[in-house]
């Protein structure tokens, strides 16, 4: 599933070194956030947050059971830190960070644009600069995925999001 | 109390000869099925006017048959996408993806339908006959047996979906942990909320499963050009109608392993709260257990495709069974039958059986027409669906975030959700990365609020004894089995890694000693 996991490549007869580093950034998270429910629940009374205890000692054995797999790991020399794996490579982390940070901007215009207008121009940004699409091309599909979008989910399923010029147009040109 | 053959004709009839309500609500439940997000039961919500205003046997068609076509849908998505369209479906992504990457897209497609059709059948024709019986199963899990089997849930989903079992139980127990944020069940005090008022109810379940499948799947796949690989982009191009008779055959060839797998769904079905997610997995990981070549899972087998799905359509009869007999629902949407039924002043329980039987075993023969429907007119349309990965990613993966973004805002309207989309998206793509399975961390978030309200009923119940959790037979029976699942796959692991350390050559040895 991950790259981490592949074996270090190596010339000499040494065995091979799996990488550690990015897998710790989740029991961090985890560890993290049990310390933070556990402080959130602690003048609850004993019936409401046994469950979350139970799980929340868990967690910790486990992370605990992490830890000293990762010491031991590196300590043998089994395992070297690298982050790499996280992002693989610069070009293809650009393609990756550029697609979030537009499903970034368009969930920040949806107020005032609406969901078809957010829609369009999402996808039209992105089949311009991902897929490198002719212009004509793009504004052409984004606009029928857009306004197909808009007929299924506003039209039909009625999905309450908030409107934007292009809903209010519609609504005053047809009732709907 | 038993239904004669004549009577089952009769309600065979009867529901035949509204094949085109079938039809209707079919085409609506495989549509919404693939949409995460919209499940069966948002969408008979949102169709109530419909539902409350036709005769009550009318409503229950449609119901019945949108429920089953939602449970088949939902392994569209799982299996092209690796998106899974609900709950149940997860377990499908497991082989159905990798038969996709493989350019098996259409084969597992139809194996996928086919087993839905078979385990939705075999199960409802089963439930017919044995309905009064298979409900008394329920009368034995209580909260404490519930409690057990929940945690041997994610265990065991740690455990198979996994690559490494330590980091698919940090996954899992870190979802329970999210699962529990929110107002507690007996004294609504809100727990590791960070102060939102959005997450008072819990943490959206949409939201999660859109963030850490959709939306880091989207980011992953933009590593290539396409979905396939270069040999299976060949193959997915020219799929036709002899790929679809391949995928029939390679599901009549295990047609054991689809009943067997549809009853496992239909035990599991009956326990209120269980749901198709766990008995999906369970199927999953009984079928590979029984398998002669269990290794071979989770790379793309066709019997990887039919376990789960024949298990989570199972599921669907089991979900109905105590609804029916005792009026406990198994599951939401099967809560929300009751509520129409109740509006329509049926009495559920026994009586139902006496004063209307005709609508407690319609709900099985209508299930049994729903699928026949379901099959022949889905199979012509899987060489199209399947045509969906040969999409460029760079197309695809924006297509993705845009319209599944809206199932996560659909169910509450609130913004608020959107943002927490993008952060398990986040999240997800960290846990793909590094290896943690999101299969588990998903189950966990479902199984954190019932693991809770298991917990305190079964304190309230015992005055708040701890010793409670091993009081019971059956639960102390499921405990062996879970401590036993946890450490089976280590010591197999164990006793692999010495077989495989070169042996002293006895020549050598002697030399040495010499």
């Amino acid at each position: 599933m991950s790259a981490h996991l592949e074996p270090e490549v190596t010339s000499g007869e040494a065995a091979p070194r799996n990488a550690t580093g990015g897998d710790w950034i989740i029991p961090v998270i985890a560890a993290g956030f049990a310390t933070y429910y556990l402080f959130s629940i602690r003048d609850l009374v004993w019936e409401a947050k046994i469950a979350a205890v139970f799980v929340a000692v868990v967690l910790y054995a486990l992370i605990a059971v992490f830890v000293v797999t990762v010491v031991v790991g590196l300590r043998r020399g089994a395992l070297r830190v690298d982050f790499t794996p996280l992002w693989e490579n610069a070009a293809l982390f650009r393609v990756r960070g550029l697609l979030f940070l537009l499903a970034v901007l368009s969930v920040a215009a949806l107020p005032w644009a609406g969901f078809t207008l957010s829609t369009f121009f999402f996808l039209l940004a992105s089949f311009l600069w991902l897929e490198k699409m002719s212009p004509r091309m793009a504004l052409i599909t984004a606009a029928s995925l857009a306004f197909g979008g808009y007929v299924l989910f506003i039209a039909i399923l009625r999905t309450t999001f908030p409107l934007g010029p292009f809903e209010l147009a519609a609504r005053a040109l047809t009732g709907l | 109390m038993e239904p004669s053959l004549g009577f089952v004709a009769e309600l065979f009839a009867h529901a035949l000869s509204y094949w085109w309500l079938i039809l209707i609500a079919t085409t609506i439940g495989i549509i919404i099925g693939a949409m995460p997000g919209f499940g069966s039961a948002n969408t008979i919500i949102m169709l109530l006017p419909f539902t409350l205003a036709v005769d009550v046997d009318v409503a229950m068609i449609f119901m019945v048959s949108l429920f089953c076509a939602s449970q088949m849908g939902g392994g569209i998505t799982s299996i092209l996408l690796n998106i899974p369209g609900n709950g149940g479906s997860a377990a499908t992504c497991l082989d159905g993806y990798p038969m996709a990457k493989k350019g098996q897209g259409q084969q597992a497609l139809v194996l996928s339908f086919v087993a839905s059709t078979v385990g939705g059948m075999v199960t409802a024709g089963m439930s017919i006959f044995l309905l009064p019986y298979m409900a008394r199963l329920a009368y034995y899990l209580h909260s404490v047996e519930m409690v057990v089997i929940l945690l041997f849930g994610i265990t065991l989903i740690a455990s198979i979906a996994s690559e490494n079992m330590l980091k698919g139980l940090i996954a899992g127990f870190l979802g329970l942990l999210i699962g529990a944020i929110g107002a507690d069940h007996i004294y609504s005090t809100p727990r590791g909320t960070f102060g939102a008022l959005e997450l008072y109810d819990g943490v959206p379940l949409i939201a999660v499963l859109i963030g850490v499948f959709a939306i880091s799947e989207a980011l992953i796949m933009m590593e290539s050009r396409s979905v396939l690989s270069e040999a299976g982009m060949q193959i997915a191009k020219k799929a036709g109608w002899p790929e679809t008779w391949e995928g029939v055959k390679m599901a009549f060839a295990r047609w054991w392993l689809m009943i067997w797998t549809g009853i496992v769904g239909l035990i599991i079905g009956i326990v209120p709260g269980a749901g198709a997610s766990i008995a999906a997995f369970v199927a999953y990981q009984q079928a590979r257990l029984y398998s002669k070549t269990p290794e071979l899972y989770g790379t793309g087998i066709p019997e990887g495709v039919i376990a789960p799905e024949s298990a989570n359509n199972g599921c669907a009869s089991g979900d109905l069974i105590p609804l029916l007999v005792i009026g406990v629902p198994g599951g939401t949407t099967a809560a929300v039958m009751l509520i129409v039924m109740t509006y329509h002043g049926v009495q559920l329980g026994p009586r139902m059986f006496i004063q209307t039987p005709e609508l407690g075993y319609g709900v099985f023969v209508t299930m049994l027409v729903a699928y026949g429907v379901m099959l022949f007119t889905t199979l012509p349309l899987t060489r199209y669906i399947s045509k969906l990965i040969l999409i460029p990613t760079a197309v695809l993966a924006p297509i993705i975030i845009a319209f599944t973004m809206v199932g996560s805002f659909a169910p509450r309207g609130y913004m608020f959700d959107l943002w927490l989309t993008l952060l398990f998206g986040v999240i997800g793509y960290v846990c793909r990365r590094t290896g943690y399975n999101v299969v588990a961390m998903l189950i966990g978030v479902i199984l954190g609020p019932l693991l809770e309200a298991n917990v305190m009923r079964a304190l309230r119940i015992s005055g708040n004894d701890p010793l409670v959790f091993f009081s019971s037979t059956v639960g102390n029976i499921l405990w062996a089995l879970l401590f036993i699942s946890l450490f089976i796959p280590s010591f197999v692991a164990w006793r692999k890694k010495r077989g495989l350390r070169p042996q002293p050559v006895a020549g050598a040895v002697a030399g040495g000693g010499a």
